[in-house]
């Protein structure tokens, strides 16, 4: 049997961005939608607004959607995933998820919503074309999340690699010239995008019709079989393997995505210079981050998100969406870093001092808010300032994440609430993070923009001393007296 | 007081540790010198794994003495993190990366020369050369014993501390780990290692130190 294919594993981050992104994004989206069409119907409301605007913003929510059911979507899982949350159901009831067919149809819903809402916006411009998205949007939702089924399956072909390589490339340029459309457009210099964006959407729900046409016989297979193809069922032992070496060995096998498959990283020239010194761990960091360009994809396509948000609910609650997703990149670009405090044996690994190790695994998730924080900033139209507040914020929620992994915490600890019992501590870690993103982002509604950074920066230095020095202070010491053999023992 | 510094790895003076006031070790003397092997017995939950580590501050003990090379150890400092190695159940890797990078990037922490070469060469001497790239998250539990040994042979250090290195190793396993420990010791290392397998401690010439259940 061929080995299984590596799909690109469904991070947490990535489900939580998905969930996230597509349900707040698509929610707004339908607010604004409503309100744009309520303001289209009087009469001369075309002057008002900048139909390539929206056009863009339709052709960059189009990119993104198919970036996200490619990347992270309900079908993103790897093959031994899969089976276990398909073909183990009682085993799996919480991981388990929807069948095929629900999927199937869920898609083809969002697909026509998507393509609904893309005539409302592209109808002023385009005409008669506007009225292809209704119709082409469900089916290719339904294919998306068929083909990806598939091609799980059943053992890769060149054409399939093929297939998915040309439908994120579409999917990127049209994320790209959505982008750039969107850029001109607060310009007001623009129909030049028009026409292009309308073809590219138009080619990438060709490309992805033909390849679920293409791959029919196995779509078939995989939704008469309720989701995966009884000949791979064997295939579970894998996961039984891995959950039994996870149960006897306690190791969090198990519990971490398999990564996909990518080219090898290999260091260059440049590489020798820091060798032997903290900046070898930066640049390898650094190149494991862009080994993993499409979670940096799907992470810019959210930059949008922030100039809705500013758009419809208002700058400060812009802001606070800008802080939160900037720490849920920083968090995302650094695993190693959270990898190397969690583990007292990478921590042998590594030769540097502590300061050092920490700059150096920092680089990387710096260097992408900051890309990340430019962007959205810029689109959403605030305050440069929110550049350098967005990325102190994401490094404090990093700080607070690591420092409230290190405690020893009672996770057994429930405390009663009106609501009913609330676990406190396990509470506590799972917001740990994105709190301080959270309360950074709120300083916009209570304080000027010059204020906000000098008071993040305030309080990142107080909360930054408080933690070092409770990290200083000696820990218990546990003394233990000696029997009164041993003792007499020491004594002799 | 331990003598003899000039060439003891590491000594340690009444080290004893406790959870929850239940005695584990109490007053125990170890000292590893240069080229030698020490071999912690006893029954299991005597606390031969909490000694092991105490000395890599993994938990927190009590001592009256504790010093590296004559001079007191810190063991949380990056000098004593550079010297002693630990290989523990719960050897852990960065994400991401494939064995052979780990390898790599671990050569080049440490400014080994010729890194791609140097990992390739661990990798060949524990047989694990066909799990090159694959990612440490797919490997079985012996594998990633072996490439935590890879890792060893690539890893400058002075002092060896291993968990039962034995368990989850095949035959072939385990008489490449004899080899390789008994090159190290050779060149002037030092080992301390927990384990169940006398024949294994007569293999490396270890001193012997049997523990017992407290109280």
């Amino acid at each position: 049997m061929a080995t299984a294919r590596k799909l690109k594993a469904p991070s947490l981050y990535a489900v939580c961005a998905a969930v996230v992104g597509v349900g707040s994004f698509g929610s707004m989206s339908w607010s604004w939608f409503l309100s744009l069409a309520t303001t289209l119907a009087r009469p001369g409301a075309g002057h008002e607004l900048s139909s390539s605007f929206y056009l863009a913003w339709a052709l960059v929510t189009t990119g993104c959607g198919s970036l996200v059911l490619r990347t992270a979507g309900p079908v993103g899982l790897p093959r031994p995933a899969l089976t276990w949350c398909l073909g183990l159901p009682q085993v799996s009831a919480l991981l388990h998820r929807r069948s095929l067919r629900s999927r199937v149809m869920a898609a083809a819903v969002t697909g026509g919503t998507a393509g609904l809402a893309a005539m409302i916006v592209a109808w002023p411009v385009s005409g008669w074309l506007a009225g292809l998205p209704p119709m082409v949007g469900p089916l290719m939702g339904a294919a998306l999340v068929s083909v990806t089924a598939a091609e799980q399956g059943q053992t890769p072909t060149g054409g399939q690699r093929a297939r998915l390589v040309t439908t994120r490339a579409v999917s990127l340029i049209a994320v790209a010239a959505g982008l750039l459309t969107w850029y001109l457009a607060s310009y007001d210099v623009i129909t030049v995008g028009a026409g292009l964006a309308l073809g590219l959407v138009g080619a990438l729900a060709l490309v992805v019709l033909a390849a679920g046409l293409g791959s029919w016989p196995a779509v078939r297979e995989v939704i008469e079989t309720g989701g995966i193809p009884l000949g791979e069922l064997y295939r579970a032992g894998e996961v039984v393997d891995r959950v039994s070496a996870s149960a006897v060995m306690m190791t969090t096998g198990f519990l971490e995505p398999t990564p996909a498959r990518r080219r090898p990283i290999r260091f260059g020239g440049t590489a020798r210079l820091t060798r032997g010194r903290a900046g070898w761990l930066a640049l390898l960091d650094a190149r494991r981050v862009l080994a993993r360009w499409p979670e940096l994809v799907v992470a810019m396509c959210l930059a949008p998100l922030v100039g809705s948000v500013t758009r419809v609910a208002g700058r400060d609650w812009g802001c606070v969406v800008l802080t939160m997703l900037s720490y849920a990149l920083a968090s995302r670009l650094a695993r190693w870093f959270f990898a190397w405090n969690a583990s007292p044996s990478l921590r042998f690994l590594v030769p540097f001092r502590d300061s050092s190790t920490t700059v150096a695994l920092l680089a990387a998730p710096v260097l992408g808010v900051l890309m990340f924080s430019t962007a959205a900033v810029e689109l959403a139209g605030l305050s440069p300032w929110w550049v350098a507040s967005s990325l102190v914020c994401a490094l404090v929620g990093i700080r607070r994440r690591v420092v409230e992994a290190n405690k020893d915490a009672d996770f057994a600890l429930v405390i009663s609430t009106p609501m009913g019992p609330l676990p406190y501590n396990l509470g506590l870690r799972l917001i740990s993070g994105w709190d301080a993103a959270v309360l950074g982002g709120l300083l916009s509604f209570v304080l000027p923009e010059a204020t906000v950074l000098p008071t993040i920066m305030f309080a990142s230095l107080l909360y930054a001393g408080w933690t070092a020095r409770a990290h200083k202070r000696p820990a218990r010491r546990l003394e233990v007296n000696p029997t009164p053999q041993r003792a007499e023992q020491l004594q002799n | 007081m331990l003598q003899d510094t000039a060439t003891s790895l590491l000594a340690v003076c009444g080290l004893a540790k406790a959870y929850d006031g239940r005695v584990i070790i109490e007053g125990l003397d170890l000292e590893v010198e240069a080229g030698s092997a020490v071999a912690l017995m006893g029954p299991n939950g005597c606390g031969k794994s909490t000694v092991l580590r105490c000395l890599s501050g993994h938990e927190q003990g009590t001592h009256t003495s504790f010093e590296t090379a004559g001079r007191p150890a810190r063991v949380h400092s990056s000098a004593y993190r550079r010297d002693v190695f630990p290989i523990f159940d719960d050897f852990s890797f960065f994400p991401d990366i494939t064995v052979v990078e780990h390898l790599e990037l671990l050569a080049g922490m440490y400014d080994v020369p010729d890194h791609e070469a140097t990992a390739a060469a661990a990798l060949k001497r524990f047989g694990i050369s066909g799990v090159a790239q694959q990612f440490p998250t797919a490997l079985s539990s012996g594998q990633i014993r072996r490439v935590a040994f890879a890792a060893a042979a690539i890893r400058p250090w002075k002092l060896l501390l291993l968990d039962e290195p034995e368990q989850r190793l095949d035959l072939d396993g385990r008489s490449r780990l004899v080899r390789f420990l008994q090159e190290q010791m050779a060149a002037g290392r030092g080992l301390v290692f927990a384990t169940h397998d006398a024949g294994l401690a007569q293999l490396l010439a270890a001193s012997v130190v049997t523990l017992a259940h407290q109280g």
